[in-house]
C-alpha cells in the first residue's frame, strides 16, 4: 500500500502537485522494469541544432553519383540558370543525453552528413535547415540526398521499423519527393518505391517554389508562403515509434531578400519580400518585416518520452489510442532552460508529440500568464499578428509567436515559463472540448527563460504581417465538395466507413489547379483527430457551421485558424466536430496522403491516399 | 511593464473545483490501482518477452492445449492474432474469409514462418467443436488454429495486446469488437496492427515483412 513515507522516499514529497503523476507512483509499485527515473526540471540548456553544411560544387560536377532523374529537373549542372544546393543527411543509431542525469540513450536520428571532420552530433533533432525560398528560379532549389544506416530489418530489436522514407511537413513540393509512406504501383504501371532501407538512399528535391509558379499568369501565389516546417519519417504502419526513436527535424524557410537579377517578374516579388529572416533589413527590402532573427529566432518542438532506469527509450506497441510519454522535452531535452536578453524574441512551436495536445501559456513563477503575439501557423506568416493569452497546438501543428521580453523589468522578473496546462489523461486527446478544452489551474513548466541583460533590439511586429484575401464566394461556388468521415467503428479507425487504411486505393482524385471543399467530420465523442493534409495548405471556412476564430472576441486559446487570416496544414477535429475547408492542388502531380497525426492513430490504418489528376 | 492577463483569460477555475486536488486525487486513486491491479501491458524497455503475455490456456479447434506465450508467441516466427465469435455476423465471416485468402498467399509458410490465431470472445459458447466446425467453413489448414478458454483468460489477452475499449459498456459489446489483426514476432519485438478487412496482399506483405 502507498503511504507518505514512500512517497518521501521518492523523493517527491517535496516536489509537490506537479511532480506528483501517476508515472511517478508506479515507479514505487510495479516490478523492476516499471522502475522510472525522477527527473529534476531545468538543468540542462536548451539544445539548438545547427544548420547542416552544403555541399560544394563545381559546374558540371554534381555532388552525388546517381543522382535521380526526377531529381536532376530541378539542377541544372552547367550553374548557368542558378545553383542549387545540395545537402547529405544520414539517419543512424547513436547516443545522446536527454537529461543530465540520465544515462547516455540509444536513438534514431537525423544526422548532417556533410559534418567537418572531428565534429560530431550529439542532438537527437536532425540539423534545422534554414532555407531562402526560389523566387522564380526553379534551379535554386534545395536538394537532399537521405541516406539510411540504421540497422537491417533482420537486425533491429524492440519497436519501430527501420525502414524510412522523409516526409517535409508543410512543403509543396513533386509526390516523388513527398515522402510517401510506401512503395505503390503507380496508375501507369509502374513501381514507384519511395521507401529505403540500410545502405539505400532517396535523393529529395525541394524546389520551394511558391504554389502555383508560372501557371497562374502571376508566377506563383507569392503569398502562400509557409515558414517553419519540419522532416520526419513517414513509413507505414511505424511513423509513430520512428519518429519517437527519433527521426524528426525543423526545416525553416524564409523570403530571399535577393532576386535574381535575369528574372523578368522580379518587380512582382518586391512587396513579397517581407519575412526576410535579418532583423537588420542589410538587404534594404522595401517591405521586409524585420521579425526577430538570428540567435532571437528560436525553433522549439514539443516532444515526450518515457524513460527507464538506464535511459533507455519506452515504448508501448500495444497503445493504438496514442501513447503519452512521462517526460517533457523541448528540442531533446527534458524540461530545459533558455537564458534570454531582454528584447523581442521569435519562438516557432511545433508539437511533434505522438499524440499529446497542448495548450501553452506564458507564466511567471506564481502562475500569472501574459499575452504573446501570435504571427504565424503551419501555413506561414499571418495576415496579422494576434495578441494570445495561451494557444492550443494538436499534433503536427506550428505556432509562432513573439515574446518582448523587454515588457519583464528587473528585478521583478527574473524568469518566465512555458507552461502546458491542457488535462489529457489518455492518448484519445484532452478533456473538454475543441473551443473550450479544459485546463489546470497550474500546468507543467516545459521550458524555463532565464532572462538576462537587456539589448539593442532593432526587430519589429508590423501591424501588417503578410495579408491576403480570403477565398471568394464565386471560386466557393464552383468548389465540388468532399466528404470524410474520421471515426472509430468495431476497434478500428476508418475513414468514410473503409477500413482498409491500404494506399493502393485511392479515395479521391483532385483535378490539378480546380479548387475544392473538403468536409472533415469526427462524429465520435470523445475523440480528437488533428487532420492533415499534404501538399498544399488548407483555408479553413467553417467550423461547427461557424467562422473559425480570426483573434476577436473571447479568446479561448483555440486555434486561429480562419481564411484570410492564417492557412493551415493541420486542422484539429476536436470531439463530435466538422471542418469545412478550401484546399486547390497546383503544379504537382499524382499520390499524395492525408491522415490523422495522431501518430497511433496514422499506424492504425487512419489514413488515405489522393492522386492530383 | 508587462501586465498578465486578465483573470477571464487565464482561466482560473471556479473555487469548487481545485484542480490540483482532483489530479492529486487522481494520481492516490491510480497509485492504488497499480497496487492492486494488474501491471500486464505496461510500456517495457525491452522486447516484449514473457512478462509481457500471460501464458493462459487455451484450447484449440481439435481440442488441444495451447498455452497463449509458450506455445503460440514466443519464438521468432510472426503471429497474427483476430478475435472472433462463431455466431458474429458481419465482420467475423468477412475478416475470416479474408484470411482464408491470406492462408492461401502464405502456402507452406503458414504455420512455420507465420502462426494464426483466431481467439474467440465468446467462449462459453464456442466450444472446440463449434470452434472445428467454423475453422472447417473457412477451410483453415494446420498452422492456422481458432482458440476458445477461459473467458477472464481471453480478456487477459485482449488487456494485454491492448485490443479493448475504455469506455466499458462498449468494451462488453461483442458486436463491437476489433476487427484488427494484431501482429507481431516475439523475438524480435515487434509489433503492429493491420485491419482485418484490408485487401488480402496488404495483410501478407504486412505480416511477412520479418522474413
Amino acid at each position: 500500500m502507498m503511504n507518505r513515507r514512500m512517497l518521501f522516499h521518492l523523493g517527491l514529497l517535496g516536489s509537490a502537485g506537479a511532480l506528483l503523476s501517476w508515472p511517478a507512483l508506479r515507479a514505487a509499485t510495479g516490478r523492476a522494469s516499471a522502475l522510472r527515473p525522477v527527473l529534476t526540471p531545468f538543468l540542462d540548456r536548451l539544445p539548438l541544432p545547427p544548420e547542416p553544411h552544403a555541399l560544394d560544387w563545381a559546374p558540371n560536377q554534381l555532388p552525388f553519383d546517381g543522382l535521380d532523374p526526377e531529381a536532376s529537373q530541378f539542377v541544372d549542372p552547367s550553374q548557368v540558370q542558378g545553383k542549387a544546393t545540395f545537402y547529405r543527411i544520414v539517419s543512424e543509431v547513436r547516443k545522446v543525453k536527454f537529461h543530465s542525469q540520465l544515462p547516455a540513450t540509444e536513438i534514431w536520428g537525423y544526422r548532417d552528413g556533410n559534418l567537418p571532420p572531428g565534429q560530431s552530433w550529439d542532438f537527437v533533432l536532425g540539423p534545422t535547415f534554414r532555407r531562402p525560398l526560389s523566387n522564380h528560379n526553379r534551379f535554386a532549389g534545395t536538394i537532399v540526398r537521405h541516406e539510411n544506416q540504421l540497422p537491417s530489418v533482420q537486425e533491429h530489436r524492440g519497436f519501430g521499423e527501420p525502414v524510412t522514407t522523409v516526409h517535409l511537413h508543410g512543403a509543396h513540393a513533386p509526390s516523388r519527393f513527398d515522402g510517401f509512406p510506401a512503395d505503390i504501383t503507380l496508375p501507369d504501371g509502374s513501381l514507384f518505391k519511395p521507401t529505403f532501407e540500410r545502405g539505400g538512399h532517396f535523393d529529395y528535391a525541394y524546389p520551394l517554389l511558391d504554389p502555383g509558379f508560372l501557371t497562374d499568369g502571376n508566377h506563383g501565389a507569392h503569398v502562400e508562403r509557409p515558414s517553419t516546417l519540419w522532416y520526419h519519417d513517414h513509413f507505414l504502419d511505424f511513423t509513430g515509434p520512428n519518429i519517437y526513436r527519433g527521426l524528426a527535424g525543423f526545416f525553416l524557410v524564409h523570403d530571399n531578400p535577393v532576386p535574381d537579377p535575369d528574372d523578368p517578374f522580379r518587380a512582382a516579388l518586391l512587396e513579397h519580400t517581407r519575412d526576410t529572416g535579418d532583423e537588420t533589413n542589410a538587404a534594404g527590402a522595401p517591405f521586409a518585416l524585420q521579425l526577430p532573427s538570428g540567435d532571437f529566432d528560436v525553433p522549439l518542438v514539443l516532444q515526450e518520452k518515457t524513460f527507464g532506469l538506464n535511459g533507455e527509450l519506452i515504448f508501448d506497441v500495444f497503445n493504438t489510442d496514442g501513447f503519452l510519454g512521462e517526460q517533457f522535452l523541448v528540442n531533446g531535452m527534458v524540461q530545459p532552460f533558455l537564458p534570454v536578453k531582454r528584447r523581442k524574441y521569435r519562438f516557432r512551436f511545433l508539437n511533434a508529440s505522438n499524440a499529446r495536445i497542448y495548450q501553452l501559456f506564458l507564466a511567471d513563477r506564481n502562475g500569472r500568464s501574459y499575452p504573446m503575439t501570435q504571427i504565424a501557423t503551419e501555413g506561414g506568416l499571418l495576415s496579422r499578428p494576434v495578441p494570445r493569452p495561451s494557444f492550443l497546438l494538436g499534433m503536427a501543428e506550428r505556432v509562432e509567436v513573439v515574446i518582448d521580453f523587454s515588457k519583464f523589468p528587473h528585478p521583478d522578473f527574473t524568469e518566465l515559463y512555458i507552461e502546458n496546462r491542457l488535462l489529457q489523461d489518455d492518448g484519445r486527446g484532452p478533456d473538454g472540448k475543441f473551443e473550450r478544452p479544459e485546463l489546470a489551474a497550474r500546468g507543467t513548466r516545459l521550458l524555463k527563460f532565464i532572462l538576462e541583460e537587456a539589448v539593442p533590439d532593432p526587430s519589429l511586429v508590423k501591424a501588417e504581417l503578410r495579408p491576403f484575401a480570403a477565398t471568394t464566394a464565386l471560386e466557393l461556388s464552383f468548389a465540388p465538395v468532399r466528404t470524410f468521415v474520421f471515426d472509430r467503428t468495431k476497434g478500428q479507425w476508418a475513414i468514410n466507413g473503409k477500413f482498409a487504411g491500404d494506399l493502393s486505393r485511392v479515395v479521391a482524385s483532385p483535378r490539378l489547379e480546380v479548387g475544392e471543399i473538403w468536409r472533415l467530420i469526427n462524429k465520435s465523442g470523445g475523440w480528437w483527430h488533428p487532420i492533415h493534409v499534404h501538399h498544399e495548405f488548407m483555408r479553413v471556412l467553417k467550423r461547427n457551421g461557424r467562422l473559425p476564430f480570426d483573434g476577436t472576441g473571447r479568446d479561448f486559446g483555440q486555434s486561429l485558424e480562419r481564411d484570410g487570416l492564417a492557412r493551415k496544414d493541420t486542422v484539429v477535429l476536436g470531439p463530435n466536430s466538422e471542418v469545412e475547408v478550401f484546399v486547390r492542388f497546383r503544379n504537382y502531380l499524382g499520390p499524395f496522403v492525408f491522415h490523422c497525426h495522431n501518430m497511433e492513430h496514422e499506424d492504425h490504418a487512419m489514413m488515405a491516399r489522393f492522386d492530383v489528376v | 511593464m508587462a501586465q498578465p492577463c486578465k483573470r477571464a483569460d487565464s482561466f482560473l477555475p471556479p473555487p469548487w473545483a481545485d484542480p490540483t486536488r482532483r489530479r492529486f486525487a487522481a494520481a492516490v486513486a491510480l497509485g492504488l490501482w497499480a497496487v492492486h491491479g494488474p501491471v500486464l501491458g505496461a510500456p517495457n524497455a525491452l522486447p516484449p518477452g514473457r512478462a509481457d503475455f500471460p501464458n493462459v490456456l487455451l484450447r484449440n479447434q481439435d481440442g488441444k492445449t495451447v498455452r497463449f506465450y509458450d506455445d503460440l508467441i514466443r519464438g521468432d516466427h510472426t503471429v497474427v492474432i483476430n478475435f472472433i465469435y462463431a455466431q458474429c455476423g458481419d465482420i467475423c465471416p468477412m475478416t475470416m474469409a479474408n484470411l482464408a485468402r491470406v492462408q492461401e498467399l502464405l502456402g507452406d509458410r503458414l504455420g512455420r514462418e507465420v502462426r494464426l490465431a483466431s481467439i474467440s470472445i465468446d467462449p462459453i459458447h464456442d466450444s472446440p467443436v463449434v470452434l472445428k466446425a467454423y475453422a472447417g467453413h473457412f477451410g483453415a489448414r494446420p498452422g492456422w488454429q481458432l482458440l476458445t478458454g477461459r473467458p477472464a483468460d481471453i480478456d487477459l489477452i485482449r488487456r494485454t495486446l491492448g485490443v479493448y475499449e475504455r469506455d466499458p459498456a462498449k468494451d462488453q459489446d461483442k458486436t463491437q469488437h476489433t476487427g484488427m489483426l494484431v501482429y507481431g514476432n516475439q523475438a524480435r519485438g515487434r509489433w503492429s496492427r493491420v485491419s482485418g478487412l484490408a485487401d488480402p496482399r496488404r495483410i501478407f506483405d504486412s505480416i511477412t515483412r520479418w522474413i
